[in-house]
């Protein structure tokens, strides 16, 4: 065949779909035209068949029609299943109508149940029993906007502008000049301003980090932050509540110790470790051979943070601490990728009950 | 930061404490070590070899027999090295060496021929970055050594790398400009463990430093505004630049700098000793005699160190050859001064600026170095001069020629040494139980460098020069100096006495949200997920109901992910359809916040709004037919749960609704009866939003803080349990297959609760429809049923009839036929 003549096939083929798409109102009879036009026998590769008789240049010219043909077929036949769907999905309040008004008849004679169980998610476990340990001390539970302001999150907080703890914590920023928040420590200020000491709050809740994935890192994730204001409270008042609450949670006699560490919200700050639960101090993998594991960041509150949440520093004192619940569920678990806590993964939440 | 075990043992002598006992003494009173490993293990069994003898191999021609001096024995090795000379020396590798590509050495016969270990490369001792001998191509094959070093010596000794790395977490000494370098580590160490600590300097250094009149003038310097805070510089001559010594081009190595030539190989070392950055730069490239320090102009450019050119913004510090910039202050010097192999006079600079300058090149550029991470922390402007006599110093070791010049230093304040007012008894009540005295106390804080005065009570402390910059301000800093050198493990835990007493608030959204958890999870089997606040625009779209737009992210991690949630159908939606081709049936649900954005900026007012929702999803792939089972199921859930939550059934109206997230025939509300008010939207969702895939997804969602208005006003569904039976009618109705249920309640009228000496509908039940052969096309039959009660007395018969007879008449002027 020349290859004027297999341009003219060419071109006479799309008008020929033109045409036949017209009288198509179906998804099948769609399907069914585009096995005629595209499919591994169909028309196209037809006339394809035919470039075997032709020049190399003419090959090369045909090539690209054919090729533009092609996707000009296939859009042609994209297009009109989407009419075909806009036009079914138009009539469906008729086609499908089901009567929403009806009055429900009483749970569980209809309920049909989708999966044996449910679950709830982990995090929200531990969440809640932390939650009754501290409401049982006579802690109260507090909340705060996820979005937040700078002063909130940072500058009341003891981190000047030219601070270089600020950097310490990527944070996202909205474009009207908030951010996410990055420590539920934020909610310090609120509760201050909110309740009159001597108090006791937590505030549990989700928070967010400028930062890539990967096994051990999360750009959200869940805290829980407290503190305590009164009159006094010491280095040695924090020992003995996180003593109590460790080993509340962890169900065991658990042996702790406070190392130096930084936080410009705390003076002094502390890292708190707990001796490990797996090797019981004599060193393994889990706590890296040291035999202890880091199990949450504290201190005694600064003096710029009490004076900014509108008390006296002369006359209140504070301690706060901050228990990441991620890390919490992960270490009592034995969980190996953080990952796993965010969006639907059934393998992992149905390992969890209720 | 990486530190050197063997370099803070040049100012304190700590050889007889155990690495991990050392570690565990800095994790416990100073800042965190993330751990610590031998430098480079593998040259601890390399030894310097001597070749006594080279042979032919007797079966291949490229292959060397070598007898080699190990210095205890000979030993055979063959190798395949064209570079090998007898009477020279190699790194030999050993019988059992491990080497860094994870081989490990056996006994080995080469074409027939024993060969007990191996002669390397640079390359294979992962040495590359180490300038071992100047004369040979580090290309040429087997490292030749130099003749000097001692046969049989272990290589790691013999290049000054057997040490130890010592990290620490650079976020655990933010607050500590003065441990950004060995140095200072080694002066803390010296505290604690009470030791002497070594001078940097020597008496010599010091004297050394006289004015010398040079052939080129040193250039003025000059801070402009408030630019830097001290800036001191000096002209040192007659430099030859050539590698560093091994124990420079070692210590840089282990603390992971690549060593370059002996002038920057000095600058760094003396920042990684002193924490005080510096710069030299070539003299002979200076033009002007002024280096003037001032800010950048908004555009700016430079070219740096590292060939990048970038565009500077307003507020950067620079650093100028007269105008022309030449380097951007404490973050990296320019192309145009770059010491090369020619250079022969230095412009030395040391200097501080203020970490807020720093910090706004670091994040306006995005370039961080050595420099600028210690910048960043604040350092010491009374370092500024000492780094340069600590540069000139080491300098000679390699460039004994070498001479200094004047040293000048422009400032813009003088150095600072805090002063604390505090008290022993404010000490000992923020510590709590410890066993110490107020002598204790001052020799604890002397041996810190910090001069103490006891009056009573009362303490005065003055702070050293190198802790009162951003670091000790307040007495609570002092606090921590007590508590953390004596160890917080002295401390007894107490507990804290308070009033006994309930928590001051309740959340009572929280208990909601526990409870709803509950019933979710426990009654209709849903698993809770988590979703990321973030969505897609795509998934912005979807869901109108809310269409103020979104908050939008300035950094978002991905561009799918810049926007806050809206909505919590798309989350939702994408946990279906990414399971539910495994898993087939599935049911969801999740209590997160949606954000929606108010107008304006920065402050509290304009924060988006929050919305606490309970949101549920279900699929169920096999079956597509049953839909009206389907959302009956979802119904009496949703029913259940608004009864839970304290509103009664008959409170309780159900509506049709349209929504673009909803298929639109089947999309509903559930309201209050009471006042209209809408608690929950719920239905199939349109198929649109999973184009191409043909399941049927079940979808509701509600607010919070609507079902805690619930909870909150809900008062007890009990009412007195009447004695007197009820009268049920169960009817069949044949009517329009479109017309709402709705229509039949507005006959019927809503259940009333029995009160009084009054006969009401106790209850109104929906129980099956029916489309079908036996019913005319277009239209259903539908089954319900009535009960009628009186609290006070059994109803007749005849009120009974005559109450039926009312209902069916109602209906049917309302079109609806009786079957």
């Amino acid at each position: 065949m020349s290859a004027e003549n297999l341009k003219r096939e060419l071109s006479s083929l799309q008008k020929d779909l033109e045409k036949k798409l017209q009288v198509i109102a179906s998804r099948e009879e769609l399907d069914n035209l585009k096995v005629e036009f595209l499919g591994k026998k169909g028309k196209l590769t037809g006339i394809l068949k035919g470039l075997g008789s032709v020049t190399v240049e003419e090959r090369a010219q045909l090539g690209k029609i054919a090729n533009e043909l092609k996707k000009s077929l296939e859009d042609n036949i994209d297009e009109h299943l989407k009419s075909i769907e806009e036009n079914y999905y138009s009539d469906l309040e008729k086609l499908e109508w089901s009567d929403m008004t009806v009055l429900p008849s009483r749970f569980p004679e209809v309920f049909i149940p989708a999966v044996s169980r449910g679950h709830i998610h982990p995090i929200s476990q531990m969440q809640r029993r932390l939650e009754d340990i501290f409401t049982s001390m006579g802690f109260s539970i507090l909340d705060g906007p996820q979005v937040e302001t700078d002063f909130h999150n940072f500058g009341a907080l003891n981190f000047t502008d030219d601070h270089p703890a600020r950097e310490m914590q990527d944070t996202f920023y909205t474009l009207q000049n908030h951010l996410l928040r990055t420590h539920t420590s934020a909610v310090q200020i609120r509760g201050m301003k909110k309740l009159k000491p001597p108090m006791r709050v937590i505030a549990p809740g989700r928070v967010f980090r400028y930062e890539e994935l990967d096994a051990s890192h999360e750009h959200t994730f869940y805290q829980m932050e407290g503190m305590i204001i009164d009159k006094k409270v010491s280095v040695a008042n924090l020992l003995y509540l996180m003593n109590t609450l460790l080993e509340e949670i962890f169900g065991s006699k658990v042996e702790i110790r406070l190392r130096p560490g930084y936080f410009p919200f705390v003076e002094p700050g502390f890292e708190l470790d707990m001796k490990c639960l797996i090797c019981n101090g004599r060193g393994c993998a889990v706590c890296k051979h040291s035999g202890w594991s880091e199990v949450l960041p504290c201190g005694l509150v600064h003096p710029n943070v009490i004076s900014a949440g509108g008390l006296d520093p002369a006359k209140w004192q504070g301690a706060a601490f901050g228990l990441g619940l991620n890390r919490l569920v992960m270490m009592h678990n034995g969980i190996e990728d953080i990952r796993y806590f965010q969006n639907a993964n059934p393998s992992f939440l149905y390992q969890f009950d209720i | 930061m990486k530190l050197s075990y063997n370099w803070i043992n040049d100012f304190i002598d700590i050889k007889d404490l155990d690495i991990k006992e050392l570690c565990s003494i800095i994790t416990m009173k100073t800042c965190e070590v993330e751990g610590f490993e031998r430098a480079y293990p593998h040259l601890e069994s390399i030894v310097v070899s001597y070749i006594e003898e080279l042979l032919p191999h007797p079966d291949a021609e490229k292959l060397k027999i070598c007898k080699v001096n190990n210095g205890k024995e000979i030993v055979q090795i063959v190798t395949g090295a064209q570079n090998v000379q007898a009477k020279k020396k190699y790194p030999l590798a050993p019988v059992g060496t491990t080497l860094p590509n994870g081989m490990t050495l056996a006994k080995a016969k080469l074409r027939g021929v024993d060969s007990l270990g191996m002669l390397c490369s640079v390359g294979e001792l992962a040495l590359e970055n180490m300038i071992i001998n100047i004369e040979e191509d580090p290309e040429a094959g087997l490292l030749t050594l130099p003749d000097y070093f001692t046969t049989g010596d272990k290589l790691a000794h013999a290049l000054e790398l057997n040490d130890y790395i010592i990290e620490i977490d650079n976020k655990s000494i933010t607050h500590r400009p003065d441990l950004w370098g060995h140095y200072g580590f080694a002066r803390e160490l010296s505290a604690i463990l009470k030791r002497p600590l070594k001078n940097l300097f020597t008496e010599k250094s010091l004297i050394e430093n006289s004015a010398l009149n040079f052939e080129k003038k040193k250039p003025t310097a000059k801070i402009e505004k408030n630019s830097a805070i001290v800036y001191s510089s000096a002209i040192i001559t007659n430099v030859s630049v050539k590698p560093s010594p091994y124990k420079i081009q070692a210590r840089l190595m282990v603390t992971g700098m690549r060593p370059i030539n002996n002038v920057v190989d000095v600058s760094n070392y003396v920042m990684l000793e002193m924490g005080q950055p510096n710069h030299p730069f070539d003299r002979d490239f200076i033009e002007s005699s002024e280096i003037l320090v001032n800010y950048a102009h908004k555009g700016e450019k430079i070219k740096l160190l590292n060939g990048e050119e970038v565009e500077l913004v307003e507020g950067i510090s620079m650093i100028r050859d007269g105008s022309k910039p030449i380097a951007i202050a404490g973050v990296m010097g320019g192309e145009n001064t770059e010491v090369t192999h020619a250079t022969k006079t230095l412009f030395l600079e040391s200097a501080t600026f203020h970490r807020k300058d720093i910090r706004k090149a670091v994040s306006a550029l995005g370039i961080r170095t050595e420099a600028s991470q210690r910048f960043e922390k604040g350092q010491n402007p009374q370092n500024s001069e000492k780094a340069i006599i600590r540069f000139y110093d080491l300098l000679k070791e390699s460039c004994s020629e070498i001479k200094l010049g004047t040293i000048e230093t422009v400032e813009t304040e003088k150095s600072k040494t805090n002063t604390i007012q505090t008290t022993i008894s404010f000490i000992m009540e923020r510590l709590g139980e410890v066993d110490i005295d107020s002598a204790y106390i001052v020799s604890l804080l002397e041996s810190l460098e910090m001069k103490c005065s006891l009056n009573g009570d009362n303490l005065t402390i003055e702070v050293p020069v190198y802790r009162s910059y951003h670091d000790i301000e307040i007495p609570e800093d002092i606090v921590e100096e007590i508590g953390r050198v004596v160890g917080y493990d002295k401390i007894t835990p107490q507990p804290l006495m308070v009033k006994c007493e309930v928590p001051a608030l309740k959340n009572e959204l929280r208990q909601l949200e526990h409870r709803l958890r509950n019933l979710m999870s426990a009654s209709y089997h849903y698993t809770e997920v988590y979703n990321y606040a973030f969505q897609s625009d795509d998934d912005i779209t979807m869901d109108q109901r809310f269409s103020a737009g979104s908050v939008k992210l300035l950094n978002s991690i991905h561009q799918d992910l810049q926007n806050l949630r809206i909505s919590p159908l798309p989350g939702l939606l994408h946990n279906i359809l990414e399971n539910y081709k495994e898993r087939g049936d599935l049911a969801f649900y999740e209590i997160e916040r949606i954000f929606l954005p108010r107008a304006g900026e920065k402050d509290d007012a304009s924060l988006p709004e929050e919305r606490y929702f309970l949101a549920g999803i279900r699929t169920v792939a096999h079956d597509n037919k049953n839909n009206n089972a389907q959302l009956l199921s979802m119904q009496s859930m949703l029913s259940d749960l608004l009864f839970q939550s304290g509103l009664a059934y008959n409170d309780q109206k159900w509506i049709a609704l349209k929504s673009s997230i909803f298929h639109p025939g089947r999309g509903g509300a559930a309201l209050d009866r009471r006042d209209g008010k809408e608690l929950i939207r719920w239905g199939q969702v349109h198929p649109r939003n999973h184009r191409g895939i043909n399941i049927s997804i079940y979808y509701f969602e509600l607010f919070l803080n609507d079902i805690l208005n619930l909870t909150k006003s809900h008062r007890s569904h009990y009412r007195p349990v009447i004695k007197y039976p009820s009268s049920d009618f169960e009817l069949t109705v044949i009517m329009d297959k479109l017309r709402p249920f709705e229509d039949i309640i507005n006959i019927t009228g809503i259940p009333e609760i029995p009160a009084g000496e009054k006969t009401v509908m106790s209850s109104l039940q929906y129980l099956t429809t029916y489309e079908g052969e036996s019913i005319e096309k277009g239209k259903k039959a539908l089954s319900f049923r009535v009960v009628w009660q009186n609290q006070k007395r059994t109803l007749e018969h005849s009120e009974i009839k005559k109450l039926q007879e009312d209902l069916i008449t109602s209906l049917k002027k309302a079109g609806i036929e009786l079957r």
